[in-house]
């Protein structure tokens, strides 16, 4: 029995002493996607939407009767004006990706914000002002309650998608502040000034690999929805076929390696893993002008794999020195088949395109 | 090893403890208004000892158990009195599975304690991220831009390898970074003719407009430490490259070394994860006509590197989404209602609190029932 206890306690001693072992400060090394640098994610040239990153700011004048706060992580500009009663209205500038839903899903979220039921797209432009500023279209929205209740919420905001983001200027509070500080926010909105603002010095410089991964699209494929992991995704429908996938995606480094997404590729299609020996057997390669792509073609082949799995996959791999490009396209055994030389077409036609971004949003 | 073995199987020592744990609770829920929940969590459960302070001095010494020492002591005394006292029966199988369940629950949050993992994903609608930034723990990087055309290379000092008139370095750097000063929270101000001599060291950037105060670290949920450092890199020669001021307030901070490009910042620490998630959708519904809230939830797409998986999750309150180990919470949102912030929590244990709850509520079940039903019998037998 004691020496059960000894060991017991010499376990939890070993075992407090290991918990505080684990807290010992390391450096940690990482690697990480450069966060503003358009070429870190390659797309087709194709009809994908612009996703580079900001390429212009604007700036605002504070009017005098406001109040400035500290920025914070999420507002650009952080304004309040204070009424004789100590009621408050926030002035904020904010601004994000894209559109953010499209003006009618903010205008009924700042809706719900001023207690009042959601509109119809119909009634959004009853609501809604388009306007200029130094030649750039926005529109200027007014959300005036409904009660006479001077405390009552009312909010107006002007939105610009500028250098591929949407920018908003809002303020909100209880109308018998706002209704004083239109004219004022008016004037704000009126004085913007938009800035074109040039590219850091290293996204800038175009290097071998930079630039738009562009191919030429094969006819009877057409754009699918896809994710935002994928550079291009299209969809493949003939006959009675189940149409066949088509995607590019590109991960830094090896993503695993070549035998690790080989097998991964093969398990999702229900066949069984090669060795790292049937791997380097069953490699093709297809050379382009430009790269030189390594090429696997897995498909049922014994008569238990041909009775059991339908669908095939061609999958092409392209590697820098510090990134990979993986061609993928999936589909039923046969269609695959007449798709065979669509798909090498697309690897020999792959180019980069060292075109700067669109600003088309 | 009798004595030992006697002290330790002891009933009072049960009862010291559980009074002592009493007592933790209550100062500890007392001192919360002061210190915050982390802060008294921190002092009075998560550590061996609750130091006091000597006033205008550094020594401190103990006047209390801390939790560790009370939950471990326990522990320790429920399975030295199970092996010592207990004798298997039937009659008493209930009290041995009580026993198990106080002894996972306190392992349990041993485990919980020592290895939960609490963070903060903050997405703006249609943006992407796959990191998570620990609110109370911060990290100095040195961010090597010139790495590849790709991907930088990020460097992370843990906050605490950040002491003051210490050097920090790392082999695959050219240069060493010293630190002249680290304060766990502070206030930043506009450099003015009141800004203090020793302030006026850092020459770069940020640095040259604004500088630090130090003020007492606070453990409140609604308040962050700031932690500042102020420091200088030098060359492998022992040159100064200059002094830098950088703090959880500011933004990367640029510099050129050897003709290569690098940035400094303290940020909160990150947690890369094998998976990216972005925001769809935030919404906030209010009952109509009222500020009253009605729900929080987040329409999120979920893509993994390894598999490809690629999935569509609403997360919304009292319904968190878990996924990789990790429990996906609806914490908060930012007023313009375009940002959600997800509380990213990965807990090895959370599993066993549940584990006991079952074998206490299992043994208390059998102890009463069995008494009920000897009880029933024996008045049967009487009549």
């Amino acid at each position: 029995m004691t020496r059960i206890l000894r060991l017991i306690w010499t376990t939890l001693l070993v075992s407090a002493l290991a918990f505080s072992g684990c807290k010992r400060a390391t450096v940690a090394v990482y690697d990480v996607p450069k966060e503003a640098n358009p070429s870190s994610k390659p797309k087709t040239a194709a009809t994908l939407p612009n996703q580079n990153a900001p390429k212009g700011r604007i700036q605002w004048t504070k009017p005098d009767a406001w109040t400035e706060l500290v920025p914070t992580a999420f507002r650009k500009g952080n304004y309040i004006v204070e009424g004789s009663s100590g009621a408050k209205t926030e002035i904020t500038v904010s601004s994000f990706p894209g559109s953010v839903g499209g003006i009618l899903a903010n205008v009924n979220r700042w809706r719900g914000q001023a207690s009042l039921s959601p509109i119809t797209s119909d009634e959004l432009a009853r609501s809604l002002t388009q306007i200029s500023v130094q030649g750039q279209s926005g529109q200027f929205v007014d959300i005036e309650p409904e009660s006479t209740d001077p405390s009552a919420i009312y909010i107006v905001a002007a939105i610009f998608l500028y250098g591929g983001e949407s920018w908003f200027f809002k303020m909100s509070g209880p109308q018998e502040i706002v209704s004083t500080q239109i004219a004022t926010f008016e004037q704000f909105v009126n004085g913007l000034a938009f800035l074109d603002t040039e590219l850091e010095p290293e996204a800038a410089a175009i290097k071998p690999t930079d630039g738009e991964l562009a191919f030429d699209v094969p006819a009877g494929w057409t754009e699918s929805k896809g994710s935002s992991m994928r550079l291009a995704s299209y969809e493949i429908v003939k006959d009675s076929f189940p149409s066949a996938d088509f995607s590019i995606t590109s991960f830094p480094g090896e993503a695993g390696g070549l035998s690790a997404n080989v097998n991964r590729w093969r398990q999702q299609i229900g066949l069984p893993k090669w060795s790292d020996e049937q791997i380097q057997t069953e490699l093709k390669t297809v050379k382009s002008d430009s790269f030189t792509f390594a090429l696997f073609d897995l498909k049922p082949v014994t008569d238990d794999e041909k009775a059991n799995v339908k669908e095939r996959v061609l999958a092409a791999i392209l590697k820098s020195d510090d990134r990979s490009w993986f061609y993928k396209l999936k589909g039923d055994v046969f269609l695959l088949e007449t798709q065979r030389n669509k798909f090498r077409d697309v690897l020999l036609t792959s180019r980069f395109e060292s075109s700067p971004g669109n600003n088309d949003l | 090893m009798k004595p030992f073995i006697k002290f330790f199987s002891s009933l009072e020592l049960a009862i010291a403890c559980m009074v002592l744990g009493l007592v933790l609770v209550f100062v500890g829920t007392l001192d919360q208004v002061h210190l915050g929940i982390h802060g008294a969590t921190e002092r009075y459960f998560y550590s061996f000892f609750v130091m006091w302070e000597i006033p205008n001095s550094e020594v401190a010494i103990p006047y209390l158990p801390g939790g560790y020492t009370v939950g471990t002591t326990l522990l320790i005394n429920l399975i030295t009195a199970l092996f010592t006292r207990f004798r298997f029966s039937w009659k008493k199988a209930g009290v041995l599975m009580i026993h198990f369940g106080v002894i996972s629950l306190l392992i349990g949050e041993l485990v919980s304690s020592m290895m939960q993992v609490d963070s903060n994903m903050a997405i703006d609608e249609g943006a992407t991220k796959n990191y998570s930034e620990d609110r109370t723990i911060s990290e100095l990087v040195i961010i090597d831009h010139s790495h590849s055309t790709t991907t930088d290379r990020v460097y992370a000092f843990p906050k605490a390898m950040l002491k003051t008139n210490h050097d920090v370095r790392h082999e695959d750097l050219p240069f060493s970074i010293s630190i002249n000063q680290f304060m766990t929270n502070s206030v930043i101000r506009k450099r003015d003719e009141n800004t203090p001599s020793k302030s006026l060291i850092a020459n770069k950037d940020i640095g040259l407009d604004y500088y630090a105060i130090e003020t007492p670290k606070t453990g409140k949920m609604d308040e962050i430490n700031r932690n500042t450092a102020n420091l200088t890199i030098f060359d492998s020669e022992g040159n100064v490259a200059g002094t830098w001021l950088a703090s959880l307030a500011f933004p990367l901070q640029r510099f050129s070394f050897e003709g290569k490009d690098y940035s400094l910042q303290i940020r909160n620490k990150r947690y890369y994860h094998p998976f990216e998630i972005k925001l769809i959708d935030f919404s906030f519904d209010r009952y109509l006509g009222t500020n009253i809230p009605m729900n929080y939830s987040s329409m999120i797409e979920l893509t993994n590197y390894d598999t490809g998986e690629n999935r569509e999750f609403l997360i919304y309150m009292n319904h968190p989404l878990r996924y990789s180990g990790l429990t996906f919470f609806q914490s908060s949102f930012t007023p313009d209602e375009l940002t959600t912030i997800l509380q990213v929590v990965s807990n090895p244990g959370r599993h066993l609190p549940y584990i006991s709850c079952i074998l206490i509520f299992a043994g208390l079940s059998f102890q009463f029932g069995f008494g009920l039903i000897t009880f029933i019998g024996k008045r049967l037998k009487r009549s």
